[in-house]
């Protein structure tokens, strides 16, 4: 068929006014997928890649936009934790490398050495010019390469047995969400320090990644297990409802109103309370909960930060 | 529905997306991600398959703008015409695989895309047979014979207004028809 075809032509008038439209919002793969064939990245495409990875690839892709466009010009600007992007980068490949090696996969020695985050971190500061942001980034793409692609071609078996994770027993889809998260919010931390507006993951990303989080409320919640149960409602582009903490049923809440209340708070401003970002005795929140829950609840997700 | 875009905005669009700007992909998308998918879903009729066609029709958009001559057709026309090539592939690949997998006959291997794209205006010219004349004839004036909408409405005598809602009632009663019928069958 041509574009001229009346078939064609005709098909496409009935596509185009009863559709239907896709079920899903395809963009955001897309865009990853139009960055891959545009760049030098040599990264898998996300139709390659387990759903559990694709957040990541997406996150890893927005972060390599970044350093290569706005932060390119200026090296030297601080960015979090006293660091430069370049340094920010060293530490997103020390924390790369330990999920790697959860997951099965060496971890080459220019990763860094030790099995703790802090130490792997610093002995790859130690060897950093804090200004060659390329030389950082080339390193951290090589090791997002190296997991993505073990995501697309790997033992897919492994990919669903439990690891242990920073000394955390995850699923393997759970390390490559933690992977995609924290990539997210360093490079949150990037903009601020640039000027640049901030760019939440695409709705369907952020929800997983809240799922996530209210998921691991379960390490860091103070109440005994038969405390009272609360909603934390999360609202905005990929919000939710769960319960914290959770059932035998999981997170979700359902059912009748949970008899401690609801902490209704920002779906983003969650995820950047669970990653230090925001101060949990300052966040707005809303909901019927007593005070004391709700303070309590807000310190539990501020906590995930220091997992 | 969205919105299409006119010609001169065609022109500007496809400029940026050979420039490598994002925002144009994602204008392009947001206007004909229906379209595409409606398509597809016609042809290969399965979500996932028609998913994996609308990615890689804006994708060949993104890396082939150049190929896109603003003179000759409009994107619609373009985009449609990839949809239908990519979903048609998708249904010969899985004939193979059927026919591998259970050493059947299958009418589609080796036949060519030309044979297939016979069977599918067979299916739509069949639809269009199907419908009542007052629905049938701005059918095929305007898509088999090239008539504008104002030359059909004085064929029939009615006004403009009433020849699009006669066409969009034909093309409804057209989608209806060929709701979850695919249209190569390859079983």
């Amino acid at each position: 068929m041509n574009p001229d075809d009346p078939i064609t032509g005709l098909l496409a008038d009935l596509a185009a006014e009863t559709g239907p439209a896709p079920a899903r919002d395809l963009l955001p793969d897309l865009l990853a997928a139009a960055r891959l064939a545009s760049g030098h990245l040599a990264l898998p495409a996300p139709v390659d890649l387990p759903p559990a990875a694709r957040p990541y690839l997406r996150q890893v892709l927005a972060l390599t936009a970044l350093v290569e466009g706005p932060a390119a010009d200026r090296p030297a600007t601080p960015v979090v934790n006293g660091w430069t992007a370049a340094q920010v980068l060293a530490h997103l490949t020390a924390v790369d490398a330990l999920a790697a090696q959860a997951l099965g996969l060496p971890a080459p020695a220019e990763t860094g050495t030790g099995v703790e985050v802090q130490a792997r971190t610093d002995s790859l500061l130690a060897a950093l010019d804090p200004t060659d942001l390329p030389g950082a980034a080339a390193l951290w793409r090589r090791q997002c390469n190296a997991l993505l692609r073990f995501c697309a071609t790997g033992d897919q078996a492994r990919m669903q047995r439990p690891v242990r994770y920073l000394g955390i027993p995850l699923s393997a889809p759970d390390v490559l969400l933690d992977r995609a998260f924290e990539t997210w919010i360093h490079a949150e931390d990037l903009r601020r320090a640039l000027g640049l507006e901030a760019e939440p993951p695409a709705a369907d990303d952020l929800h997983t990644l809240s799922d996530l989080g209210a998921r691991l409320l379960d390490l860091t919640w103070p109440e005994p297990a038969d405390g009272p149960v609360l909603a934390l409602e999360l609202t905005g582009p990929g919000g939710g409802v769960w319960s914290v903490p959770r059932g035998a049923t999981g997170a979700r809440a359902s059912g009748p109103a949970p008899a401690g209340g609801t902490v209704v708070l920002d779906a983003v401003d969650f995820c950047r309370l669970a990653g230090g970002r925001l101060d949990p005795d300052a966040v707005p929140h809303t909901g019927d909960a007593h005070p004391e829950q709700a303070r309590r609840l807000l310190g539990a997700v501020a906590a995930l930060a220091r997992l | 529905m969205p919105v299409e875009l006119g010609a001169e905005a065609e022109v500007d669009l496809v400029r940026r997306l050979t420039g490598g700007d994002e925002t144009a992909l994602a204008e392009l998308y947001r206007a004909y991600a229906t379209l595409v998918h409606g398509v597809a879903l016609r042809v290969a009729v399965e979500r996932a398959a028609a998913e994996d066609v609308v990615q890689q029709v804006f994708l060949h958009a993104w890396t082939h703008a150049r190929d896109f001559d603003p003179g000759r057709s409009r994107l619609r026309s373009w985009l449609a015409m990839l949809a239908h090539r990519r979903a048609v592939d998708w249904v010969r690949r899985e004939a193979a695989h059927r026919r591998a997998a259970a050493k059947v006959e299958d009418e589609f291997l080796d036949v060519e895309e030309a044979a297939i794209d016979s069977v599918v205006a067979g299916r739509i010219q069949a639809a269009v047979a199907g419908l009542p004349e007052q629905h049938r004839a701005p059918i095929r004036m305007l898509y088999f014979e090239g008539r504008s909408v104002r030359e059909i409405a004085d064929h029939l005598g009615v006004p403009e207004g009433t020849a699009k809602t006669r066409l969009r009632t034909a093309r409804q009663r057209l989608a209806e028809q060929l709701h979850g019928e695919r249209m190569v069958t390859a079983e």
